[in-house]
């Protein structure tokens, strides 16, 4: 049987270019499919009046991959004689490769609006997350009561 | 190779709630960095297109009231901060000068 065999940064480059590709239909899924689907809701009919719920949903993700390899070359040479003399069990000399690889994701979603279909008329309704705007403006006090408490604490002459 | 940032605005399905049938727009927002596998996606409601049974068209905007409030914050804080910075050197200036 002869089996060729192809290195290790050929199948690293093929298993890389394979996940880039799975990467960018994931992310082409998520913008042509999910765009307005995940966005608006299902329709909420009750009593004459339709509801529509709405949100934005954030997607994020990364992928990595690296990998090394040794090979003895002439001028490990003293190295390799060394090891050989040293280990007669393993008189080959030392080389290998790895690889490694890692990849993470981050889905977000936040409601924005509600859509009332009345049979008054079409409104849109706002979603106020009072606990965003709380740390935002709490994050707005320490920063102006901060920089107050700096500009009192220098000297003035 | 794909461009850095894309936006698309894509129409949904329509809705027909009582006699009024609702068209669904949205925004995709997709930022990519050639080079590195990933990305971020970032999908919002943008507006909606009511056609009434008389076909009456009416576009009304999808506003994100969270996001207004949480910019304006900031926006004031960092205005509030360039005045107060300004304020301070002002004051230091005359003191000087006297």
């Amino acid at each position: 049987m002869n089996k060729e065999l192809s290195s290790p940064s050929t199948d690293l480059t093929n298993e890389l270019d394979k996940t880039i590709a799975t990467i960018r239909e994931t992310m082409e899924n998520l913008t042509r499919i999910a765009a307005t689907d995940a966005v608006y809701g299902k329709p909420i009919k009750s009593g004459g009046i339709t509801i529509i719920p709405t949100a934005e949903v954030l997607c994020g993700m990364g992928f990595g991959l690296g990998s090394g390899s040794y090979n003895p070359s002439e001028e490990d040479q003293p190295v390799q004689e060394q090891r050989t003399a040293k280990d007669e069990t393993s008189p080959e000399p030392m080389s290998g490769s790895g690889s490694g690889g890692g990849g993470g994701g981050y889905s977000f979603s936040r409601p924005v609006a509600v859509v009332i279909v009345s049979p008054e008329g079409v409104r849109i309704e706002p979603v106020l997350d009072r606990t965003k705007i709380a740390l935002a403006a709490l994050t707005t006090a320490g920063f102006m009561i901060g920089m107050m408490a700096r500009m009192l604490r220098q000297p003035r002459y | 190779m794909s461009p850095l940032l894309q936006v698309e605005n894509k129409a949904g399905t329509p809705v027909l709630a009582g006699r009024t049938r609702i068209i669904p727009f949205a925004q995709s927002i997709r930022l990519e960095f050639p080079g590195y596998p990933g990305g971020l996606v970032w999908n919002r409601p943008l507006s909606i297109l009511a056609v009434s049974a008389n076909g009456d068209e009416q576009v009304i905007r999808v506003v994100d009231a969270t996001r207004r409030v949480q910019v304006a914050l900031l926006a004031g804080g960092l205005l509030g901060g360039l005045l107060l910075w300004i304020l301070d050197q002002k004051i230091r200036k005359g003191i000087s000068n006297e």
